[in-house]
């Protein structure tokens, strides 16, 4: 016989009350309240000790139905034979994710982290089978699933385990996340067994991990996933040169952003050029927990690097960059409007412009174009018959003119370069328009594509001009406004490029010129003829570079000084795995170079609150083992017996046959024994 | 009723014809229902006073005694303007006091007086005697006091005869005390030292006590020449010890616990009780002082009885006194 619930058996050993009740001292319970106990005196105590038992038949009676009564709640039951062999229940497909991030670097965590691998597989139940994946920003396999559960790629794993070294990139947990489970749910498809899927994730658990591609993951039913939260003891600090934006000085000097761990023991540090000759001697201030942004100046010797110093951890302590060069660029307008009237657009226009030492701003006619050498040319008035073969050669050249078109008169003047006409049927907004469709990943808009930035809601264009383009191909929209007409637009026009503004900045058409974000537009316009790369904005490790055409290419210069060859025409450079300076050479000739960067998100020490991830509905913890499942069906094959065969309820049965019994023979017994044994005891 | 009053020789002797009282006695039981202590009281004294004689004793006037010289102070209004007037003399005229007893009921509210074999406690009985005898007195006019005590005095009404003073002794009555133990000394030296007055002094009390304990507070009160007398009370079961099973004996004064198997050590108990009882006799003979004792199922109004034949003996007493010029 078996029992369900053993520990109800517990209750039988409440057999031994009746036994120590009739062995005990027995004192008297009654008590008397009485005047004065000064004529008493105490009677020779009446306590008796059983050393024998009495009434065996009662004891036993009393005796039996606790012992039904226990038994009935330990719900026993006859076991028929059957037995859950182990073999038959499948065991776990386990992939363990293993974070290769840059941010892996700090301390020992690579240690840590192979050492957890090693103790999960180590754990493993010889019907699982495992399969070890490392993840930055893709998934890499490092050791797959064995073909059947016979085979252990346990030897696989540990070796594997030996070459991994963290690279240089973001961690994208979600994508690892989503893959695996996707892999897990796949395997069991593939092969129709009711395997439980399982995922170890091993990482520090970085806050900026990347989770946006779990949105989109339905998570599979069987598959749990249970992180394994390294600890990194040591603390951070990070250095990165900020991007300026429309500063003249941005040329001398650079923002300089440091950016200190919250759990950071120094607070002091040194920040030094890779020229070495002008070591810095400043000691600079971050608190633990902050980021202290401040200006810091180019040094006289051309520099690639910032270092930062007096920190414990150095892999985010360098920063590439390419040092911008200082450069004249001109700007032809061409437009009668009074440069001193606030009403009129040129006056805003020269007011951006007038203020950077780097733009020398002419202003003239078409006939000027070819002595000033201008990078752009904007013109705001409308052309002339005559003057038109200037702009035609100026845009063979390959330079860029900005036409602004907003009235009828001036899109009908501009339509041979502007690839459309004035369209009557566009419908105007009756009060006025605003701007949208604004493509943020063009260069002109680049600078505003931030959160705090991006918003033009707050700008109203009171008139703009209403034109349909001829060929949508051939014309890139940068923005539109709301009634479906184009605002700036850029085409190709021989060698050179045409961007068309559909609206005026002046405060009779629009709100834009009063707006801070034109200072920032016309800006970029300049920047945009001068057809330049951002230099310190660089790129993250990862991250490909556009190689122009021009350049005609051959090969480059990786940091570590090797070099990687390029294909003929090859557009883009994506081996930017390690951070530092890459060159671009032609012909053994360097034409450009860009800096590489690791991604700053890295540096970042705050972990992720694991349980976050269940809100993207992951099933987090420990799918059972094989051998607890089989436990398991075991206990719920017993559960299924015992409720067929019910013994319980002739337990109950006999303990209420007992009890009736032991009222019978208790009520049979001679009244006054009790007296009669006190009156004994006392004697 | 053979036993209603064992240890008072004389009460047999007087000529109350105290069998047909008794006869018409309602049961204390009965008394007790009531709830409030100044109805039950006179309840007692009217099916008391139904069957009294009228006293030559009772209700004193307040009458004029003699002249003293005046002196710068007194009260004008006790000057006699007509002696003035014919002796051109200043005289006070002096009376007698208003009342010419003053009782003291000394009633003992410790936590042995909670004790009770019945429906009630000794407490309760002695209360309603003591009541009665306050209301009694007071249909008399004469001046009654209270002092209830435990281990120590718990409150104390000099004795007074105006209106409202009965209703004050009613509730001193009614309190109770906390105390571990009796004290029966300490009320009775606080008589004898606050009440310079010769009057009567009534102690009503379970006397469970060391009878030395106390026989030296009585002597002094009697050298005051104060009456005083002993109002016993007792449980039956304080007599007798008859409790059917053995069980632990709880002292309610104390909380000290023993074992008692009251059919072992009866017959020891009433030993010891008699012998107790006989010392606080002779004691209480030898100092003049009537000891009347009584179990709460007798009735009440025996109370009643012994304190007025007692009051009348002495009264005669003191008659005979005042007649030979003994005035107060």
């Amino acid at each position: 016989m078996s029992v369900i619930a053993w520990l109800f058996g517990l209750g039988a050993l409440s057999v031994a009350f009746p036994f120590l009740f009739h062995l005990i001292r027995r004192t008297p319970t009654g008590q008397t309240n009485f005047s004065s106990l000064m004529f008493l005196k105490p009677s020779p105590p009446r306590l008796t000790k059983r050393s024998r038992l009495e009434n065996w038949l009662l004891l036993l009676l009393r005796c039996g139905a606790i012992l039904a009564l226990a038994l009935a709640f330990m719900r026993p039951f006859f076991r028929d034979g059957t037995q859950v062999p182990l073999a038959s229940v499948p065991g776990r497909n386990v992939i363990i994710l293993l974070d290769q991030s840059a941010s892996m670097k700090r301390g020992e965590l690579v240690d840590h982290a192979t050492t957890a691998v090693k103790d999960l597989v180590d754990e493993l139940k010889p019907q699982d089978r495992v399969a070890l994946f490392a993840y930055d920003n893709q998934l890499h396999q490092l050791a797959g699933f064995p073909d059947s559960i016979e085979d252990s790629n346990s030897a696989n794993i540990l070796s594997s385990l030996k070459t991994i070294s963290p690279s240089w990139h973001r961690a994208n947990l979600g994508m690892a996340i989503a893959t695996a489970a996707d892999q897990l749910s796949e395997l069991n498809e593939d092969e129709q067994t009711k395997a439980s899927g399982q995922i170890f994730v091993v990482s520090d658990f970085q806050k900026t991990s990347l989770l946006s591609a779990l949105q989109s993951v339905s998570w599979p039913d069987n598959v749990k996933l249970q992180a394994i939260q390294l600890e990194n003891e040591s603390t951070n600090a990070s250095v990165q040169i900020l991007r300026d934006i429309g500063e003249s000085d941005s040329i001398d000097a650079a923002r300089v952003r440091i950016r200190n761990s919250s759990d950071a023991t120094q607070d002091q540090f040194k920040l030094d050029w890779d020229s070495a000759s002008e070591a810095s001697t400043l000691d600079y201030y971050a608190a633990p927990g902050s980021t202290e942004i401040f200006s810091l100046k180019f040094p006289s010797q051309p520099a690639s690097k910032l270092t930062l110093k007096g920190d414990e951890n150095e892999f985010d302590n360098q920063f590439y960059f390419v040092q911008p060069k200082k450069r004249q660029r001109t700007v032809l307008i061409l437009g009668s409007d009074d440069p001193t009237d606030p009403e009129e657009l040129r006056y805003y226009f020269q007011k951006v412009l007038e203020s950077d030492s780097n733009v020398n701003l002419t202003i003239g006619n078409p006939d000027e174009i070819a002595g000033a050498n201008p990078q752009i040319i904007l013109v705001t008035d409308p052309v002339d018959e005559s003057s038109t073969q200037q702009i035609d050669d100026y845009l063979e050249s390959g330079g860029l003119v900005a036409f602004v078109a907003y009235d009828q008169q001036r899109v009908e003047s501009f339509s041979p370069w502007i690839g459309g006409d004035h369209d009557k049927e566009i419908r105007r907004r009756e009060k006025y328009s605003l701007l949208a469709d604004i493509d943020f990943k063009h260069p002109f808009f680049a600078p505003l594509a931030n959160a705090g930035m991006n918003d033009f809601t707050g700008i109203k264009f009171w008139n703009h001009a209403a034109v349909k383009l001829d060929d949508p191909d051939s014309n890139h929209v940068i923005a539109g406004f709301d009634d479906g007409s184009p605002a700036i637009w850029s085409r190709k026009v021989g060698n050179g490029r045409v961007l068309t503004f559909g609206f005026g900045w002046q405060p009779e058409q629009s709100q834009l010129a009063f707006s801070p974000k034109f200072v920032i537009l016309a800006i970029e316009l300049v920047e945009l003829a001068a057809n330049e790369r951002d230099p310190i904005a660089g790129l993250l490790a990862g991250q490909a570079f556009e190689l122009d055409p021009d350049w005609k290419t051959s090969k480059i210069r990786l940091p570590d000084g090797t070099f990687s060859n390029l294909e003929t025409g090859q557009a883009r450079f994506d081996e930017t795995e390690l951070p530092g300076i890459y060159e671009v050479l032609a012909n053994d000739k360097s034409v450009s170079q860009f800096a590489v960067n690791m991604d700053p998100a890295e540096s970042d020490s705050g972990t992720l609150n694991v349980e976050q991830l269940e809100a993207y509905g992951i099933s987090l913890g420990e799918q059972a083992t094989a051998e607890e499942k089989a436990e398991q069906l075991r206990a719920m094959k017993d559960t299924q017996l015992e409720d067929q065969q019910k013994i319980w309820k002739l337990a109950i049965v006999l303990a209420l046959a007992l009890i009736a019994a032991e009222t019978f023979v208790a009520s049979r017994r001679p009244k006054g024994v009790l007296v009669s044994e006190l009156a004994e005891a006392n004697a | 009723m053979s036993n209603a009053n064992p240890t008072q020789s004389s009460g047999s002797k007087d000529g109350i014809a105290r069998s047909s009282d008794n006869a018409a006695a309602v049961h204390p039981e009965t008394i007790l229902r009531i709830k409030n202590l100044e109805l039950r009281a006179k309840v007692v004294a009217e099916g008391f006073m139904s069957g009294l004689h009228r006293s030559p004793y009772q209700g004193f006037s307040v009458e004029f005694t003699d002249y003293r010289q005046y002196t710068p102070g007194d009260d004008l209004r006790y000057l006699d303007w007509k002696l003035y007037a014919r002796a051109d003399r200043h005289y006070i005229k002096r009376f007698e006091d208003e009342t010419n007893l003053r009782s003291y009921l000394l009633v003992d509210l410790s936590k042995s007086m909670n004790f009770g074999s019945g429906e009630f406690r000794k407490l309760e009985y002695a209360n309603t005697i003591a009541a009665t005898l306050a209301y009694f007195f007071s249909l008399q006019r004469d001046g009654v006091g209270l002092l209830t005590f435990d281990e120590k005095i718990i409150s104390y009404i000099p004795a007074r005869f105006r209106p409202g003073h009965l209703r004050r002794l009613m509730v001193a009555l009614e309190k109770t005390g906390e105390s571990k133990s009796t004290n029966i000394a300490n009320p009775l030296e606080e008589v004898a030292r606050t009440v310079s007055k010769r009057g009567m002094v009534v102690l009503i009390s379970d006397l469970l006590t060391p009878v030395e304990q106390f026989t030296k507070s009585l002597g002094y009160l009697r050298a005051r020449g104060h009456d005083v007398m002993i109002l016993r009370v007792l449980d039956p079961k304080d007599v007798s010890l008859e409790f059917e099973s053995a069980s632990m004996f709880r002292d309610l004064e104390s909380g000290k616990e023993i074992y008692v198997d009251p059919a072992t050590i009866g017959d020891d108990y009433r030993k010891r009780f008699e012998k107790h009882r006989n010392e606080l006799k002779e004691n209480c003979d030898q100092l003049g002082v009537d000891l009347f004792e009584m179990t709460t199922d007798e009735p009440l109004e025996t109370a009643i009885f012994n304190v007025i034949q007692s009051r009348a003996r002495r009264g005669r007493q003191v008659n005979r006194a005042t007649q030979t010029g003994g005035r107060r």
